[in-house]
């Protein structure tokens, strides 16, 4: 994952706000949709991807589905009615965190100090 | 380029290769490096080429980080799982069933003999095929290593007890209630083990 360090904390979230839109998805399609969205420049590894989706489906926020494709088993994920809730509180998390940082990196100049 | 159902077999054959214990998360790996291949071929290619590519690169070795660390959060749930269904009305029926059938059977010594010696005759029937065993098995030897950790050791520990205290009645006791939980924890992991196949895999 790029500037893993960065990402790292965010990528539950971007995991479940991929799946609240989609539907359902199995781990390769979040690779490829993730590096389709952001045009190449985040690569999320299986490293970090099935872990985390591991993990969601133990804290029972994903549910899984297993269906025959294309001569092979596949693991379909989706969020649970527990996993939608959590979906919502984590994006509000995040879009505050990106606020913060957006203040903290570029602050707005300040009118009543200015010369 | 789909994948025909004989190069699917060769990247399981691989993964099994890896030692990859959980059927569900070889499932899914499969899948993830099908995929990955499929995408690669799209233009041409050859299939053996690309599968021997991909498994000696650094993807792989990411693959096999992954399915460690997935491999370590399914055991704790499992054993969780089946700590809960020791605690529950079935596995204390079971587990107390056992227990007095085992310490009846300590009245007679043939019939407490009969219980080590199916635990003794498993162990060796391990030990002499394990070289031979193959590797689509590893779920046995697995299953051999954490038994023994958790369970025979203790078993084995009281039995060295019984021989430097005399064979005194109460070590038999313990004795027969570590058997117990051995059978009660076997019976439970087959059953959690019946009931994902059945729920999730059917």
């Amino acid at each position: 994952m790029k500037n893993s360090q960065l990402y790292k904390g965010s990528l539950n979230t971007i995991i479940m706000k991929l799946l609240e839109e989609n539907g359902r998805m199995y781990g390769y399609e979040i690779t490829q949709k993730v590096k389709l969205i952001t045009a190449g420049e985040l690569n999320i590894t299986e490293g970090a991807l099935y872990p985390a989706l591991h993990k969601l489906e133990a804290d029972g926020f994903l549910d899984v589905e297993v269906e025959k494709v294309d001569n092979r088993l596949r693991k379909y994920y989706k969020l649970t009615e527990n996993g939608q809730k959590e979906t919502v509180n984590r994006l509000a998390e995040l879009e505050e965190f990106i606020r913060n940082m957006q203040n903290l990196v570029n602050p707005a100049p300040k009118p009543d100090l200015q010369f | 380029m789909k994948l025909t159902k004989e190069q699917i077999g060769k990247i399981e054959e691989y993964l099994v290769k890896d030692r990859i214990f959980y059927d569900d998360i070889r499932m899914e790996m499969t899948d993830h490096i099908a995929a990955t291949l499929e995408e690669k071929l799209k233009e041409g290619g050859d299939f053996e080429l690309a599968l021997k590519e991909y498994m000696n690169s650094h993807l792989k070795v990411k693959l096999l980080t992954a399915v460690r660390e997935q491999e370590v959060l399914r055991d704790k749930q499992n054993r969780n799982t089946i700590f809960r269904q020791l605690l529950s009305k079935r596995g204390m029926v079971f587990f107390v069933g056992v227990c007095v059938l085992i310490q009846l059977s300590t009245f007679e010594v043939w019939a407490f003999r009969f219980f080590e010696a199916v635990m003794m005759i498993s162990v060796l029937i391990y030990m002499v095929s394990e070289p031979w065993m193959p590797s689509k098995y590893i779920f046995v030897k697995r299953l051999f290593n954490v038994s023994m950790f958790y369970y025979m050791l203790p078993v084995l520990f009281v039995l060295k007890i019984n021989k430097l205290l005399g064979e005194a009645q109460w070590v038999y006791c313990i004795n027969g209630v570590l058997l117990s939980l051995i059978f009660t924890l076997a019976y439970l992991a087959l059953r959690m083990n019946n009931e994902i196949k059945t729920n999730r895999y059917a």
